[in-house]
């Protein structure tokens, strides 16, 4: 197996990225994985290893201002997208892959499925806690980072550490926001699409009001699954990766095995 | 697909950055540890090591990095390697002892005096908050090394005085009317996060401990220390005395009403006068 690390030339500067690498890739696939910021750093790896042990090429990267990817100014949610897609470009070049597979966590998943519903050639797309807006975690923290700045920008800080640096350096803006629906149903003409909940997060009743909302066709493209008895978001991820591997592995499976 | 050699070779020719005065490299160590390194394309004049903080490694890493680029043009080769279980370094983030994080303080000089071929450098061990004092032991176990502290927590009990404000705070803040305690927790033999990072009560009274054989460090080497404000200089000034021969310590004349210490957006106004104290030593 092959870990490395190394930076993706991209039009806004170098982004860190550490790739996993069997030593006998095979497939015609390649793995991307897309984390929400900071977090869910721990679980990508964890499935990152698992997918680069089964015969996939994976690669995972820091947005501007995580990790070693330095950040200039915010980015707008479109513009994370379009970093992505080029990232991805460049990952199924180095690889040589026919099509990748996109795995996102939170944010990272709406990432995925706005990629895939672009150019991105995604053969499939598992989003784990898909952010739905008005319910996300993510929503409410930047609503309370800007009513806090309100008061006063040193205080923000300190009342939400780790989430304003991301806010500010690589970021959500949201004069620019992405829509779930055209994205979704973009989305799953074009790839496989699965979504993983727990049935105690919040965010599944909107995504499931989401789905409804889809054309007939693109509604039975979307595969919803749900693990009773968990929440995917806010809980310690090792406790559901067995589950979520499981998941994974089924998603990423050629059709009809 | 192309084969996996073919693939570890365009990664490699990317793993580099070239930076305007130093170039920028991202790598695993041999112990899987990962680290980014900056070197100076002039003549490298001194090493500089960031030792993480415990547990506001992830908020600080921007700045620590913002320090290691803008010190690399002036021939500071620096390096920033994650301890254990951090990031994406191999380990266990539970698990990881103080021991360990020296290790990889000394793996990461290791690898900056390989990279630079050359060990005779003036070097410094850098840390912020609760880093300052891995900092001061990985520098005492270097004889001769400097150590640079930002908002240095020294004290164990106060650190998490603070700590504990700060998640108080931040859980108002966040709609909840009741903090449930994660030192309390931990106390209570139950898992615990503390700022976002999975801690074991051992690894808090590790912390404990340590602090309290401050007086058993001796710092050879020239130190600075960047304190919020002035009254907290003071103290800083108080717990070096008789630790550190050639001890500077500057205040940024901050307003911390709130007691909590450096916050992110504290850190970058350190940069500067850290980098004019570089000047000073290298001449």
């Amino acid at each position: 197996m092959i870990e490395k690390a190394t930076f993706i030339p991209t039009s806004r500067g170098p982004v860190s990225a550490v790739a996993r690498v069997p030593e006998s890739p095979h497939g015609i696939q390649a793995v991307l994985l897309l984390a929400g910021g900071r977090a869910g750093k721990t679980i990508l790896k964890l499935i990152a290893n698992d997918l680069a042990d089964s015969g996939l090429p994976c690669l995972r990267f820091d947005y501007p201002g995580v990790g070693a990817t330095s950040a200039d100014g915010s980015l707008s949610e479109p513009q994370l997208v379009a970093l992505t897609q080029e990232i991805a470009s460049w990952w199924q070049e180095t690889t040589g892959a026919d099509s990748l597979a996109l795995v996102g966590h939170c944010l990272g998943a709406r990432i995925a499925i706005a990629c895939a519903a672009r150019d991105v050639p995604a053969s499939c797309v598992v989003g784990i806690h898909l952010p739905v807006p008005d319910t996300s975690i993510s929503r409410r923290i930047r609503t309370k980072v800007r009513s806090l700045d309100a008061r006063g920008p040193k205080l923000a800080s300190r009342f939400v550490p780790g989430v304003r640096v991301i806010d500010r350096a690589g970021g959500h803006r949201d004069d620019e926001t992405l829509s779930l629906p055209e994205d979704l149903a973009a989305a799953a003409t074009a790839a496989r699409l699965r979504l993983l909940y727990g049935d105690g997060d919040k965010a599944l009743t909107s995504f499931r009001a989401v789905v409804e909302s889809l054309p007939q066709d693109a509604q039975g493209a979307v595969e919803l699954v749900v693990k009773p008895d968990a929440r995917l978001h806010g809980m310690p991820e090792r406790d559901n990766f067995s589950w979520i591997r499981s998941q994974i592995g089924e998603a990423l499976a050629p059709h009809g095995s | 697909m192309r084969d996996a050699r073919t693939i570890e070779e365009r990664l490699h020719a990317t793993a580099s950055v070239a930076r305007e005065g130093y170039t920028q490299e991202v790598a695993f160590l041999e112990s899987g540890l990962y680290a980014v390194t900056f070197l100076p394309t002039s003549t490298v004049r001194a090493h500089l090591v960031v030792c993480p903080a415990f547990l506001e490694h992830a908020t600080l890493q921007p700045t620590e990095l913002g320090l290691l680029s803008a010190s690399a043009p002036f021939g500071v080769a620096g390096i920033y390697v994650q301890p254990p279980g951090v990031g994406e370094s191999s380990g266990t983030l539970t698990a990881t002892t103080l021991a360990q994080r020296l290790d990889a303080a000394s793996s990461a000089l290791g690898h900056l005096r390989h990279r630079t071929d050359t060990s005779s450098l003036p070097t410094w061990f850098f840390g912020a908050r609760s880093g300052a004092i891995l900092a001061a032991r990985a520098a005492q176990s270097h004889g001769g090394a400097g150590a640079i502290f930002w908002d240095p927590a020294f004290e164990a009990e106060e650190y998490f005085r603070q700590v504990r404000r700060l998640l108080r705070v931040s859980s108002v803040a966040g709609g909840a009317l009741r903090l449930k305690d994660p030192f309390q927790a931990l106390r209570e033999g139950s898992r615990a996060t503390i700022l976002g990072n999975p801690v074991s009560a051992e690894q808090l009274s590790e912390f404990e401990e340590v602090s309290a054989r401050w007086n058993d460090i001796h710092l050879d080497g020239p130190v600075l220390a960047v304190a919020m404000t002035e009254v907290v200089s003071a103290g800083i000034r108080a717990r070096l005395q008789g630790i550190a021969d050639d001890a500077t310590v500057i205040s940024l004349d901050k307003r911390d009403a709130t007691g909590l210490g450096m916050s992110v957006r504290d850190a970058p106004e350190a940069i500067a006068p850290t980098l004019s104290w570089f000047r000073t030593k290298l001449g």
